[in-house]
């Protein structure tokens, strides 16, 4: 025996005769162990048969990692939008989707910076059918560059929309779409939310009302909330659902100017 | 009697002896340059292809056509007088020829000529009216000894200069030597002077034929659905690639002609921003095209038609090569807008514009994507020049205010509008009689929207009336 009964009277010093006898028990413990013994340092050649000992779902575990690593995400600019969304800030590519029921709460406010950083880059930017026009003066004020903004309007018909957003999201050219469309089933949004990780793309949809069930990276619901006794603008801004994630929250943000 | 004549008599053809060119034409030689010029006086000068349907009329007669002008061609002769004879030969060859295209073009059929051993002394004596042959370089002097000064093709002051000397034909100038007017009236004069008596040779642009790619293809089997198109248009497409490798160039712009078996044409047009020579590229822009036209009948046959050529300059592939141009293996697909534009028109994308005015509605606009910059990475973007106050005015902008519903004289959207900000004034457009005068304010609803509402001030003097004197704007989105 190793340990004497003293020893094993502790939880942790149990756990320890138990590790020290099966080494593959705890797959956490793997790496702990590679370290000291002669496991961990045989060749990936001959790990499988020491793992039939021990953890079955060990040699899973680099894939599952790597699968389970981060997807890149870029600052909103908000703190506290940055922690609601998992990862940190916006995903850099991917189907972002915005609901709110009523248009001018402040939704493009909350991309402002986003729309900032992507204009200035080789990649154009695409607004899909808007609702109504976009105010170059404006926008340029706000820092975009509308040099390298490109606009199809609103009149467009719906499938014609829908086959521009799945392009421009399939494409390398395009570093951001924005698209307004009442409402999109989940099949499309599926199709485009696939478009969008083809061409490495962000897509951003506002939609009046939620898609059940959506594919897209991120779904948030907007909702207007009132100024703040500054006179600032306020928004709040519920997380439906997030892919990989299973954080939801809401949080009420101060918007600038 | 004639040598000849007397060798027949003699009896016998080694008596005969070949006559020599300058016989019959003592004072041409063909080794030295002889030029005829045609100057065509009813030719509209900003319609260039008049000129070079002229012009390669003129080709006909010989290689070395030159464009002095848009509405004069020189043409160096010295290589075609042995097969026409004469320069009166070669000028009763093209005379018909020229003639019925003037008619053609709809003006009049009417030209001056004129042929000398000295380019820029035909092209003035043709300017000028003079149909005349010099057959020497001695006979220069004394025939444009008569033109006026004012006829020269020299700066104006210049002749401004001469004029006021004294110096009013160009027997003037013959009198007075060269060393003295050069010191006097420059270079350029004495140079021309030297040009038009022959002494040293004129620099003018070389007339070339425009390139055209015009091909066509008409299948055993009539073409029935949209592959079976592209498949023909496939084959057309290889050879206007294998064309504009041939003559270094490329292209954006393709029309496509499709005829049916009634006869009846169809036009496709495809465009690009960028200049593409892939076929790959154009067959996916007709591809799309194709999509939305619509095709009744069989097509006979295909036509492609492609004019308009660029250089092709690849990136890096001259220093002041500024447009930016894909090489052929970087570019497989056409560009996003492009595709864009194939399927749902080209007036359906935008780029966004903007341009310092008061009025919103004018200083923000939409304008075709094709005449949008080119974006560049180290481009800035265009700030307002502290024309419009940070954060004055919405992201989005109605196309044209609307008029808002009063509720116990407050503006009403959706729900009753509290004013949040303001106001700005503006008045503008007093110039042009349909005056602005306008106090903007930044509005908000129970729904939580923001708004950019404004009262019409012209309205709110008028006398009570039912109308509304304010309006809906813009959206802070």
């Amino acid at each position: 025996m190793l340990f004497t009964e003293n020893q094993l009277n502790k939880p942790q010093d149990k756990l320890k005769q138990l590790l020290a006898e099966t080494p593959g028990l705890w797959r956490g413990n793997q790496r702990e162990h590679g370290q000291n013994s002669q496991v961990g340092r045989q060749s990936n050649a001959l790990r499988p048969s020491i793992q039939t000992s021990g953890d079955l779902f060990a040699d899973q575990e680099p894939i599952m990692a790597r699968e389970q690593s981060p997807a890149p995400t870029l600052s909103t600019g908000f703190s506290d939008l940055d922690q609601l969304l998992p990862g940190g800030g916006w995903p850099a590519s991917g189907l972002v989707e915005i609901i709110s029921r009523h248009k001018a709460i402040g939704e493009l406010q909350l991309l402002m910076p986003l729309l900032r950083l992507r204009s200035h880059q080789p990649q154009s930017l695409l607004w899909i059918t808007p609702p109504y026009k976009l105010h170059g003066p404006a926008l340029a004020e706000s820092g975009v560059n509308i040099r390298n903004s490109f606009v199809i309007p609103a009149q467009t018909r719906c499938n014609h929309a829908l086959w521009s957003i799945e392009k421009a999201l399939q494409s390398t050219e395009c570093g951001m779409v924005l698209a307004w469309q009442n409402w999109l089933g989940g099949r499309v949004i599926r199709r485009l939310q696939m478009a969008a990780c083809e061409g490495k793309t962000l897509g951003v949809l506002f939609h009046q009302r939620p898609t059940p069930h959506s594919p897209a990276t991120v779904q948030l619901e907007l909702s207007a909330a009132p100024d703040t006794d500054d006179g600032y603008r306020q928004i709040g801004i519920r997380l439906l659902r997030a892919k990989g994630s299973h954080r939801q929250g809401e949080i009420r943000l101060r918007l600038p100017g | 009697m004639s040598a000849n004549k007397r060798a027949l008599k003699q009896g016998g053809a080694p008596f005969l002896k070949a006559i020599p060119l300058s016989f019959n034409k003592p004072a041409l030689l063909t080794n030295k340059p002889f030029w005829y010029a045609l100057h065509f006086p009813f030719l509209n000068r900003h319609v260039h292809t008049h000129v070079d349907e002229l012009a390669s009329i003129c080709q006909s007669v010989s290689d070395h056509v030159y464009l002095p002008g848009q509405d004069t061609l020189a043409i160096d002769i010295r290589g075609s007088l042995r097969l026409f004879g004469s320069p009166r030969g070669l000028s009763r060859t093209l005379r018909p020829k020229l003639e019925d295209k003037l008619r053609q073009l709809e003006l009049a059929p009417l030209y001056t000529e004129a042929a000398s051993p000295s380019a820029s002394a035909s092209v003035l004596l043709a300017r000028t009216g003079h149909t005349v042959l010099i057959q020497q370089r001695d006979g220069l002097r004394s025939e444009l000894g008569g033109l006026a000064i004012e006829f020269l093709a020299v700066d104006k002051a210049i002749k401004k200069r001469l004029a006021s000397c004294g110096l009013h034909y160009l027997r003037d100038l013959w009198r007075l030597p060269s060393a003295a007017l050069r010191l006097r009236f420059g270079r350029e004069l004495s140079d021309y002077l030297s040009q038009l008596l022959g002494e040293i040779n004129t620099s003018m642009p070389r007339w070339h034929e425009p390139l055209v790619f015009n091909r066509s293809i008409s299948p055993d089997a009539h073409a029935e659905t949209p592959s079976d198109i592209l498949w023909l248009a496939r084959q057309l497409l290889e050879q206007m690639v294998t064309f504009l490798h041939q003559h270094h160039k490329t292209t954006d712009h393709l029309h496509f002609e499709l005829t049916d078996i009634t006869l009846q044409s169809q036009i496709i047009e495809l465009h690009t921003r960028k200049p593409v020579r892939e076929a790959a590229v154009w067959l996916m822009l007709l591809e799309l095209k194709l999509q939305k036209a619509v095709i009744a009948r069989s097509i006979k046959s295909i036509h492609l038609i492609c004019s308009n050529f660029l250089d092709y300059l690849p990136e890096g592939a001259h220093p002041s090569c500024k447009t930016v141009q894909l090489t052929d293996s970087d570019k497989t697909t056409p560009a996003l807008l492009e595709l864009l534009s194939a399927r749902l028109g080209k007036e359906a994308i935008f780029s966004i514009h903007q341009q310092e005015d008061h009025d919103p509605v004018i200083a923000g606009h939409y304008q075709a994507y094709e005449h949008a910059y080119t974006f560049r990475s180290h481009a800035k973007s265009p700030r307002s020049r502290g024309f419009l106050p940070a954060g004055t005015q919405p992201c989005l902008l109605l196309p044209a205010p609307v008029p808002l519903a009063i509720r116990q004289q407050k503006p009403v959207y959706l729900s009753p509008l509290l004013l949040v900000r303001g106001p700005e004034r503006l008045e503008t457009r007093w110039w042009t009689g349909q005056d602005i005068q306008r106090d903007y304010y930044v509005a908000r609803n129970m729904q939580g929207m923001r708004l950019w509402i404004f009262r019409d001030l012209k309205r709110s003097r008028e006398p009570a009336t039912a109308k509304s004197c304010w309006f809906l704007q813009g959206l802070f989105a």
